[in-house]
């Protein structure tokens, strides 16, 4: 449904549409339309008023003809009185001179009533009614015209009366002024009729005059408004293309980039400020010019010259040609762009478009140079870990055999004495001799098993974190046994990582915690996870156990770094450097807090969503199952 | 009663050797063990070739491999072992300083059937060579392949 706003603005739709109808013409189309609408205009209204105009011509002529007829009849009937009363004069004052004179009026008179009834006949053939009442005239009159001529005879022989009784008696059969009387009453009631029909047909004219002016009126009103709306949008299309045109100037004139457009022999037309204040010229100065005297030689580029004098004979384009140009005595790359385009005139002019990208170019180089010295670093850190890396399989190898014949050698050694007589500061010099190598094997051992663990790839599984938990203190209930343990495990959410990798930091710090807490009883091992919807877990272990100084807590995840002699607790100081460097390459913080005798808390977390681990492993390879040894 | 063959022992190390033959002959294993010092020997003794041109044609009963040698080292030894036709059916075992996780699964990939990281404690070293001369060299049964007797 149309409200009536709606409506009011579809009218105005319609409207618009008729007079697009219009504007919409053909050009060709519009000009004999327009002549055909005045034509319209002007000369159907002239055809309506002559058509008209002869109409009340006619009516006019009807008029005249009635006052013709009525004249005519009144003649007769005039000629008739004058006739009788001549007559009259003549019959009853016989001898005198009226009489005479009377006599020869008479025959005057009737001789001239044929012709007057004959006129009358010609001009009322129209009318049978009038020729039928001409007729009835024309009998009165012959029958008077004897009676008049012997009224006159009788008044001569002096009968006087019989005379009048003649006349009487003539008048009664022929009574002829009724008729006259009916005729010019006819006449007038045709008068009438025609009277009224001439004003109908000049009121219908004055009506036709006054309606074809209005028309044409309304038309030229049309044709006004038309015209005016043509005129409208004809001046609202300069506008807009004035507007676009003050529009193209001002972005031309306050891009920063110069500008400027040349002639297909590449002479400057028109240069933008950005053109003119880089260049150092003016637009008066170099308009003609070529591009290559313009800005002290700067675009004397045999390149680009060669490029523009392509452009359009080829209908060719220039993207992004980089060329270095003089400007001011400072060397600057420059981006170039052109593109020829067509004048209003049709001319094909070219748009020719610099940016400075000198300052983008010199950190370009330096990126590019900061790249590459950043891959030979890259380069070199690689040396380093594979030097590293041969170095730590060289230990492996090459230190430990020193040691395994060490002791090995020790034993035999021992062994061979014992059947002698071997005193007993041999024997415990050959003791310390194996502890210690033995020691420094494990030592080694250790620092492998560290290194490993900074090289190894890493599995990317979902890990079961309680399950973990779980596993490492039932491993350990073997040493625990014949102590009070109480272990709290609260909630653990699960992680993705390396299994086995999380399962050595668990097996750490439970580990740690149950040595730390051997003299507290009952000892007491809480692990759990905090509450946390933070994007990582928090996993942690306390302890009841001897706690620590938190000024050695940076000490704690150093390698081979302990905060107690060997001889209270047992371990190598690797276990804790093992935990953060397996947290670390989880993306996670390994931390500690605890104070003296009041046990430790250690805690790890492990992002959940693990940020690329520095080094790329290899594509993960299985490990052996086979049992060893 | 079983014949005793022999046992191949590639090592460079003499020390290594003289603690190795100490383990196997503590326990009094009665097989002739044929030491010899790189890779290049070892493969001589197996081809019977060179300085081994005439030794029996039996193949040794078990051939214990160091991973590093001069010349050419265990895992080439192996290598060849492997995937010669003849040789392919006696048991090899590794004997290596560490647990590179590279040299194990090298092995591994090479059809190696055991793989020992040499301890550093004596008895432990002890104890494992011996069980392996003892399982390999002695109880394990290896196809023999077939000759033209």
């Amino acid at each position: 449904m149309l409200s009536g706003k709606d409506k009011s603005f579809v009218d105005t739709i319609r409207r618009d549409r008729l007079h697009d109808r219009f504007f919409n013409l053909p050009p060709h189309l519009k000009r004999p339309v327009l002549f055909l609408l005045i034509f319209l205009i002007v000369v159907v209204p002239v055809l309506f008023y002559h058509n008209a105009n002869r109409e009340v011509d006619e009516a006019s002529a009807w008029v005249a003809h009635t006052a013709t007829v009525e004249g005519k009849i009144y003649e007769v009937l005039y000629d008739l009185r004058d006739a009788e009363a001549a007559s009259r004069t003549a019959a009853f004052l016989p001898g005198t001179p009226e009489s005479q004179k009377a006599e020869a009026d008479v025959v005057a008179a009737l001789a001239a009533a044929p012709s007057n009834l004959d006129a009358l006949q010609a001009l009322t053939l129209d009318n049978p009614y009038q020729q039928e009442r001409i007729g009835r005239l024309r009998a009165s009159i012959e029958g008077r015209a004897p009676a008049m001529r012997e009224m006159i005879l009788l008044g001569r022989a002096g009968q006087v009366e019989a005379a009048k009784a003649l006349l009487r008696q003539s008048i009664a059969a022929n009574p002829f002024r009724e008729v006259a009387l009916k005729m010019v009453e006819e006449e007038k009631k045709l008068l009438a009729h025609r009277t009224e029909k001439a004003a109908r047909d000049r009121r219908e004219v004055a009506f036709l005059i006054w309606g074809a002016a209005a028309a044409q009126l309304l038309l030229f009103f049309a044709l006004y408004v038309v015209s005016e709306k043509d005129a409208a949008r004809r001046r609202q299309a300069e506008e807009a293309s004035l507007e676009a045109a003050a529009y193209a100037q001002s972005v031309v004139e306050t891009n920063p980039d110069p500008l400027t457009v040349l002639d297909g022999a590449a002479r400057i037309r028109s240069v933008n400020k950005a053109f003119a204040a880089l260049y150092g010229v003016e637009l008066g100065q170099v308009r003609g010019e070529p591009l290559w005297e313009a800005g002290g030689g700067a675009w004397r580029l045999p390149d680009l010259q060669q490029r523009l004098a392509d452009l359009i004979p080829q209908g060719r384009e220039i993207w992004d040609l980089e060329v270095a140009q003089q400007i001011g005595g400072e060397r600057r790359v420059m981006l170039v762009n052109a593109r020829p385009f067509p004048s209003a005139s049709g001319e094909k002019l070219i748009l020719l478009a610099a940016k400075d990208v000198t300052a983008r170019k010199r950190i370009e180089e330096q990126i590019t140079l900061l790249n590459q010295e950043l891959a030979a670093r890259v380069e070199q850190t690689n040396i380093v870990n594979q030097e590293l890396e041969a170095f730590s399989y060289s230990v492996s190898h090459d230190l430990r055999a020193p040691l395994r014949h060490i002791t090995g050698f020790a034993d035999m050694l021992n062994t061979h004495l014992a059947k002698q007589e071997g005193d007993a500061k041999t024997e415990r010099y050959l003791k310390y001799i194996r502890e210690s190598a033995n020691q420094m094997g494990t030592l080694i051992d250790d620092l492998l098993v560290f290194s490993r663990m900074g090289r190894s790839e890493m599995a990317e599984e979902e890990v079961n974190m309680a399950e973990l938990v779980r596993d490492v203190i039932k491993h350990f209930n073997l040493e625990t046994e014949g102590r009070r343990i109480e272990f709290a495990v609260g909630p653990i959410p699960s992680t993705r990582g390396d299994a086995a990798m999380l399962k050595l930091v668990w097996m750490n710090l439970i580990g740690n915690a149950i040595k730390y807490s051997r003299d507290a009883d009952p000892a007491r091992v809480e692990v759990g996870a905090l509450p946390s919807d933070q994007p990582e877990h928090v996993y942690f272990v306390r302890d009841n156990g001897v706690g620590f100084n938190m000024k050695y807590v940076h000490k704690l995840f150093g390698v081979f770094q302990r905060l107690h002699q060997a001889d209270e607790y047992e371990g190598t100081g690797i276990g804790l450097a093992n935990v953060r460097r397996i947290v670390q390459r989880h993306g996670g913080k390994a931390w500690a807090d605890g104070q003296v005798g009041q046990g430790a808390t250690f805690s790890f977390s492990i992002p959940q969503q693990p940020p690329p681990t520095p080094d790329t492993p290899a594509p993960p390879l299985a490990w052996p199952r086979q049992p060893l040894t | 009663m079983k014949e005793l063959r022999t046992i191949l022992l590639a090592e460079d190390n003499p020390k290594d050797v003289e603690l190795t033959l100490e383990a196997l002959g503590d326990y009094n294993l009665a097989n002739e063990v044929v030491v010899v010092s790189n890779g290049e020997a070892a493969l001589d003794y197996l081809h019977r070739r060179g300085a081994y041109a005439d030794r029996s044609p039996e193949n040794p009963a078990l051939v214990l491999l160091d991973l590093k040698m001069p010349k050419v080292d265990g895992l080439e030894v192996l290598r060849e072992i492997k995937s010669n036709e003849a040789l392919r059916v006696i048991p090899v075992v590794m004997l290596s300083s560490s647990r590179e996780e590279r040299d194990l699964l090298v092995s591994y990939g090479l059809g190696v059937n055991a793989y020992v990281v040499k301890p550093v404690k004596f008895h432990e070293f002890i104890e494992a060579v011996k069980a392996l001369g003892l399982f390999w060299a002695f109880f394990n049964e290896a196809p023999q392949p077939r000759k033209a007797e």
